[in-house]
């Protein structure tokens, strides 16, 4: 395993090689908390030049074997804890391809600069001419300048300006959009890392990889969720969100909308804007999709999406209609480089405000609502250059809600990060507990179960149905002492913090490894098929139970980050709203959350991790899981 | 026998790139960009894909094999048997 080391005050370079390292972090996400865990001081400001930048490939990236191609960004993160963030596209690739697998950034440059990086070493180039321009035009000049096919990972005007919810664009259209990542590069004075080598990736036992990796097509191909993937993408699920009265619309104050399916449904994006597939580097879902606008004013507009966090962020949290204008407010975030969930969270928090009178025309300069394209347009601009109320509002909730008391409630973040999509009160499920336990704050990406499905069922907290049947659950790839722990024997429903152990594992893993989590995959494939392509790949002997136990050692060590980072138990909440107000759908009414049942939950989700009743690790799992404990 | 004649085309290509990493390991054994026979040249702005085959190319067939998005077929379907 290669690492190479770039310092920005010393303007040189190095390399750490260290096989252990991979064995015992796999890559990605695991190999980039190991870094941060062993290398940040828990005592410093995000923006200070001792924070850590890492970028690292999963360890199957490079490679045939289908949908490798996810690339983690991990940081201290601008919400005061860890920080990460992954990315699909073919960034990943191109730093394998680099002969590296993984970056870490040091310390910060006097001037701004972007890094050039190919098989031989890397070239710190002034950025002058690309700082203060967005992501697009700073990736079609990179791409001018170091070659067609550069991979180009960049901050927008929002990194540059400290805005906390910024993004780290991926070529134009993927992101690193949680945790405000590019916030940290842009505090380190860096717009830009660019990436074109064109060393070799070898494997281990090639005979065996090409059956494994036929395997694993197989699994993913034949899933049933297959097909719709590669249809709708993420936008599968637009439809029933709303059925289900999980919609986020104006600030989680309606589960459901009229016209939803109408106007930002699943066909409305099919019929009326979709044109084509693309795919990420390697995948042979091809999820992504290639849309244009026929007619009306922005006619010609051509991009990529629709992705359902879109239509869910600007379409129900903002309430915006119109499709054409969600895309604009979409690429104006790309382009900016902010992360679309917080920058809706944000503005849907100042509209809040401003219907509650707490926030005056005067303060903002305009008066803003919900469903205003303009308003909502102008604010995106204004937050990320700083500019007017802009400027207390790039502080991402958790500061902003300090300077408007009685503003708690609605202010939807958990542990400083901007809560998306899902509204808990209108399902509580092994993805909703998922919410809180999550290390990275609020977010619904990393506790995903492989055995979740999308109907309705009766709020109980600690279960929730089993979809499958028991030749179904057969084919899932999940040790069986887990099935039967997390199912019962015979299986009969889900045990939610049970789950939620194992389904935040199992995301690691992926996130490691670099696969994908869209369904294909997270259904198909577990620990022990990963395991075997490790071994066939890098000549391991790993089980399905060794990399579970790594799994766990690299939460674990997240968590523990956090907590001496300040994180307290108050902060595995969710924001008041839900405790105390009731959201209606368009089936009747969801009531509030039972503080004390989720509080419960909570606790037997932390005993599974060997945690106590506060969420602190006790010295047991922390000598059981070999972790050398951190001292400033 | 002649070889065998792969068809392309561009406007199903999604850019996965899988036929490029098919290629070189089937033939060189390992994974390489430079190597492959076929090659993807990408448009990232657009999206826009145009696949080529070098001269060394000997039909083998992996970059089909590896294509889900119809973008590599045979000439004659019948000379895959």
């Amino acid at each position: 395993m290669k690492i190479l080391v770039i310092d920005l005050e010393k303007e040189d370079y190095s390399y750490i090689e260290d096989e252990n390292l991979r064995s015992k972090y796999i890559g990605g996400v695991g190999l980039n908390t190991y870094l941060l865990y062993r290398n940040t001081d828990r005592t410093i400001d995000p923006f200070d030049e001792k924070n850590n930048l890492f970028f690292s490939s999963g360890a199957f990236v490079g490679t045939n074997i289908p949908t490798a191609s996810r690339c983690e960004a991990t940081s201290l993160s601008p919400t005061g804890y860890f920080g990460s963030s992954n990315s699909g596209g073919g960034l990943g690739a191109a730093i394998k391809f680099c002969g590296i697998d993984c970056v870490w950034v040091k310390g910060k440059s006097r001037t701004p600069v972007y890094v050039k990086i190919d098989g031989k070493g890397v070239i710190i180039r002034d950025g002058s001419e690309i700082w203060g321009r967005d992501t697009f035009e700073t990736v079609d000049i990179l791409k001018r300048k170091e070659g067609k096919d550069t991979e180009v990972a960049s901050i927008g005007v929002a990194g540059e300006k400290g805005v906390r919810f910024a993004s780290i664009q991926n070529g134009y259209y993927h992101s690193f959009g949680r945790t405000g990542l590019g916030a940290v590069m842009g505090s380190k004075n860096l717009k830009a890392l660019c990436f074109n080598g064109k060393e070799e990736i070898k494997v281990k036992d090639r005979k065996r990889f090409l059956k494994i990796t036929k395997t694993l097509r197989e699994k993913i191909m034949s899933s049933d969720s297959f097909g719709y993937t590669r249809r709708y993408g993420s936008m599968v699920v637009s439809d029933v969100y709303n059925r289900l009265g999980i919609l986020p619309a104006y600030n989680f104050r309606m589960g459901s909308l009229k016209n939803w399916e109408a106007t930002r449904g699943r066909k409305v994006f099919e019929e009326k804007f979709k044109e084509r597939d693309f795919a990420c580097f390697a995948c042979p879902i091809g999820c992504l999709h290639w849309s244009k606008v026929k007619d009306g004013k922005f006619s010609g507009l051509e991009t990529h999406g629709l992705e359902v966090t879109y239509v869910l962020e600007m379409g129900a949290r903002l309430g915006i209609i119109d499709i054409p204008e969600i895309f604009s407010c979409v690429e104006l975030c790309n382009r900016l480089g902010m992360d679309v969930i917080s920058t809706s969270s944000v503005i849907a928090y100042l509209i809040e405000l401003f219907e509650k009178g707490m926030l005056r025309e005067a303060d903002i300069g305009f008066k803003p609502a919900f469903g205003g394209f303009k308003n909502v347009h102008t604010l995106i601009s204004m937050i990320a250059r700083r500019e007017g109320i802009g400027a207390l509002f790039g502080e991402g909730l958790r500061r902003t809600k300090e300077h408007f008391k009685g503003s708690d409630d609605f202010a939807c973040e958990i542990k400083g990060l901007e809560m998306p999509v899902r509204d808990p009160r209108g399902r509580f499920d092994t993805w909703t507990l998922g919410y809180l336990t999550n290390t990275r704050g609020g977010d619904h990406l990393r506790v995903r179960t492989p055995v979740d499905d999308l109907r309705d069922f009766e709020r109980d907290y600690e279960h929730e149905p089993l979809p499958l049947t028991p030749d179904e659950l057969a084919l899932v790839d999940m040790p069986e002492a887990i099935k039967e722990k997390i199912l019962g024997n015979p299986p009969s429903s889900i045990h939610i913090p049970g789950m939620a152990k194992y389904a935040e594992e199992l995301i690691v893993l992926l996130n490691s490894v670099g696969m994908c989590i869209r369904p294909p995959v997270l259904r198909t494939i577990g620990p022990s098929l990963m395991s075997e392509a490790l071994n066939v790949l890098y000549g391991y002997e790993m089980d399905e139970n060794m990399l579970l136990t790594i799994a766990e050692r690299i939460i674990t060590m997240e968590h523990l980050f956090n907590l001496e980072r300040g994180l307290t138990f108050k902060e595995f909440s969710f924001p008041e709203r839900f405790y105390k107000e009731s959201v209606d759908y368009v089936g009747g009414k969801r009531l509030p959350l039972d503080r004390e049942r989720v509080e419960a939950m909570l606790r037997k989700y932390f005993a599974l991790h060997g945690w106590d009743d506060e969420g602190r690790v006790k010295k047991e799992t922390i000598e059981r899981l070999g972790i050398t404990p951190w001292k400033n | 026998m002649g070889k065998k004649e792969i068809l392309k085309n561009d406007e199903n290509c999604a850019g996965c790139m899988l036929c490029v990493l098919s290629c070189s390991l089937f033939n060189f054994g390992v994974f390489s960009t430079e190597k492959s026979f076929i090659k993807l040249d990408k448009d990232d702005r657009t999206q826009r894909f145009t696949l080529s085959f070098d001269d060394g190319c000997i039909s083998c067939g992996e970059c089909v094999k590896s294509c889900k998005y119809n973008a590599l077929m045979w000439k004659d379907e019948d000379s895959r048997n």
